[in-house]
């Protein structure tokens, strides 16, 4: 419920933020407590669907002009709004690989996760049942599922029909909360190529699918209300959460403490509230986003069910990551360069935007000025992240073989994949990381941190269902009979 | 010292150059989308009315055809294309592209039209639904 006043002193959940990390947290917390009562707070609006597409834009609030930055300039896309992510998201659902989790044992890289793919599982399981995710059965050689997809599969187009008769144990139907068929909350994806703002309300968000959330009398937001700092009791119990909401400082006492603004300000909440981790604000990451245009010779496409249908991967998993990043490749369906202009010809032509796994770097970090404000220091991506594009550059024509490619051509690489990760990552130790596999903080132990900013390495899909996943499974660990 | 006549004659003639400079532009911009969709659409033709309102529309709605507007007045003038850096040439084939996407996606090209109809009906901006390929049988 969405509250127009100063909320009671007292709360035995606060909750900070409410993009994928908090709401998954708090539904999990709603089946297992569903009296418990929680205050979330917002820095953003709240902003109706229908206002979001009247307007054409998810928030008012840019993202870049909430934080200073120094180093390279690199833009950090996110949704300041209540939702976050959930508003803005494109909606593609792939699970990690199961490699991605144990990746420092395997390949030499990075550190691995403190849980295993099959840990997670059946929260991802439990993710995509909340989203009615559209998925392949047969993905299920990539990433082992203990329960079918809510919703078939997107159509497959034809360029990813001859892919998958080629490549059957390499391309598959991308998982989507893009709806396949139509249920009670969402119809049917019509391809409308504009997810951002989808004119018709087909992909998951927190207005079609966490209503119960934000109807729930127990479940109290307040939104544009700016969280200042986490107040401790002692070293290791947070006792209060000080924001800055209708031009005046608040507080409000809490029990248990769920950070999940960002993976650039939930650090930045927690270096203005005196926290010194070691590696506290560091390694800030997203993937490196390319896109090629495949020019088709005589093959008409796009005859797929929703704006990109295939995944392919090919550069994904394998020996090679000892040296160079893995590679998801997106397969879409729509027309970003537009039809071709050869009379006749319109749709021959292939739209591939793939994601490269980046390498943590400590030195791109977030930290606070002397105001407060987050600071980003970004010094770039790393040559692990650059080799895998020149091989994928150099390779990708022997993967598209099965096509009848005329010409691929370079649009570059994408100035951001809209997933900001890295800074508060999980881990075993207070060494290597700031939170225990159970995304609580090693020392404060009624704070718990969710939402992509807890990853410990970058893979290379979209990593908002495993911020779901994660946050299913971080509320079961504190409040279901495992606590 | 300029006397006021001069003066007036003065700022006649250079309103007058403004007023015709701009009519040049805007009148040479419409010219090149038309040429873009009669180029890539041999043998059909346009209703009007609804063309005129493809071209409002495009203008309106993106950043880049107000940069191509002064590239549509001297396109009018000269054949200024084989003068262009190749870089350039592709950003105005890039540009040709979303031209005609944009008007065949929002008309009625694609849909299931009488055999023999030339004439293409621009019917407005395709938000909803946008692909007119996409197949959503299970």
């Amino acid at each position: 419920m969405i509250i127009d006043e100063l909320p009671d002193r007292q709360y035995p959940v606060v909750v900070v933020g409410t993009g994928f990390g908090a709401l998954f947290f708090v539904h999990k917390l709603l089946q297992l407590q569903p009296a418990t009562k929680v205050l979330m707070l917002e820095r953003g609006p709240f902003r109706s669907w229908e206002t979001q597409v009247a307007e054409g834009h998810n928030s008012h609030i840019r993202s870049d002009e909430t934080f200073k930055a120094t180093g390279i300039p690199k833009f950090w896309n996110f949704t300041i709004a209540y939702g976050g992510g959930t508003n803005c998201w494109g909606a593609n659902t792939p699970r990690m690989h199961p490699n991605d989790f144990r990746q420092g044992t395997l390949y030499g890289r990075g550190q691995d996760w403190p849980l295993s793919y099959d840990d997670l599982e059946p929260y991802y399981s439990a993710a995509e049942q909340i989203m009615d995710i559209s998925g392949p059965d047969d993905l299920h050689r990539i990433t082992p599922r203990s329960l079918p997809y809510p919703q078939p599969p997107h159509r497959l187009s034809a360029v990813d029909r001859i892919m998958k008769t080629a490549q059957p144990d390499m391309h598959f139907a991308l998982p989507s909360a893009r709806s396949r068929v139509a249920t009670k909350q969402r119809p049917q994806c019509c391809a409308s190529f504009d997810c951002e703002h989808c004119p018709i309300g087909a992909k998951f968000t927190v207005h079609n699918g966490f209503a119960h959330i934000m109807d729930a009398t127990n479940v109290l937001t307040l939104v544009e209300a700016e969280v200042i700092e986490l107040e401790r009791s002692s070293p290791s119990a947070i006792s209060g959460v000080r924001f800055r909401w209708r031009g005046r400082e608040h507080r409000v006492g809490c029990d248990v403490c769920v950070l999940g603004a960002n993976a650039i300000h939930s650090p930045a909440i927690l270096l203005r509230s005196g926290f010194d981790d070691p590696l506290l604000g560091r390694g800030l990451n997203e993937q490196l986003g390319v896109a090629v245009e495949v020019l088709l010779d005589g093959l008409d496409s796009m005859d797929g069910s929703t704006i990109s249908t295939g995944a392919n991967y090919a550069f994904y998993d394998g020996p090679f990551r000892a040296e160079r990043g893995a590679i998801f490749m997106v397969f879409d369906n729509d027309f970003p360069y537009g039809l071709r202009k050869e009379f006749g010809r319109w749709r021959q032509t292939l739209s591939i935007r793939s994601a490269i796994a980046d390498e943590l770097n400590d030195e791109n970090r977030v930290s606070v000025n002397e105001q407060g404000e987050a600071v980003v220091h970004y010094v770039g991506n790393s040559a692990y992240t650059e080799r895998a594009l020149e091989h994928y550059l150099e390779h990708l024509p022997q993967v598209l073989a099965p096509l009848p490619v005329e010409r691929i051509v370079d649009k570059g690489l994408r100035r951001t994949q809209s997933h900001v990760q890295g800074t508060l990552r999980m881990g075993a130790r207070p060494a290597d990381s700031v939170v225990d596999d159970g995304q609580i903080h090693h020392h404060v132990r009624n704070l718990v941190v969710v939402g992509t900013s807890v990853m410990p390495t970058c893979p290379p899909v979209q990593p908002s269902l495993t911020a779901a996943a994660l946050s299913l499974r971080a509320a079961d660990l504190m409040f279901g009979a495992q606590s | 010292m300029m006397n006021r006549r001069t003066f007036l004659a003065l700022g006649t003639a250079a309103g007058g150059a403004i007023v015709l400079g701009t009519a040049l532009v805007v009148d040479g911009y419409r010219r090149w989308v038309m040429s873009v969709l009669r180029d890539s659409l041999p043998g059909h033709s346009f209703e009007p009315a609804s063309l005129a309102r493809f071209i409002d529309e495009y203008e309106s709605l993106h950043d880049e055809a107000r940069k191509f507007r002064l590239f549509g007045a001297a396109e009018t003038l000269l054949e200024a294309r084989s003068l262009l850096p190749q870089r350039t040439a592709e950003r105005i084939h890039n540009e040709e592209r979303q031209v005609l996407t944009e008007f065949l996606v929002g008309s009625d090209f694609f849909q299931n039209r009488p055999a023999g109809v030339k004439t293409i009906t621009y019917n407005g901006r395709a938000v909803v639904c946008r692909s007119p390929f996409a197949v959503f049988d299970l």
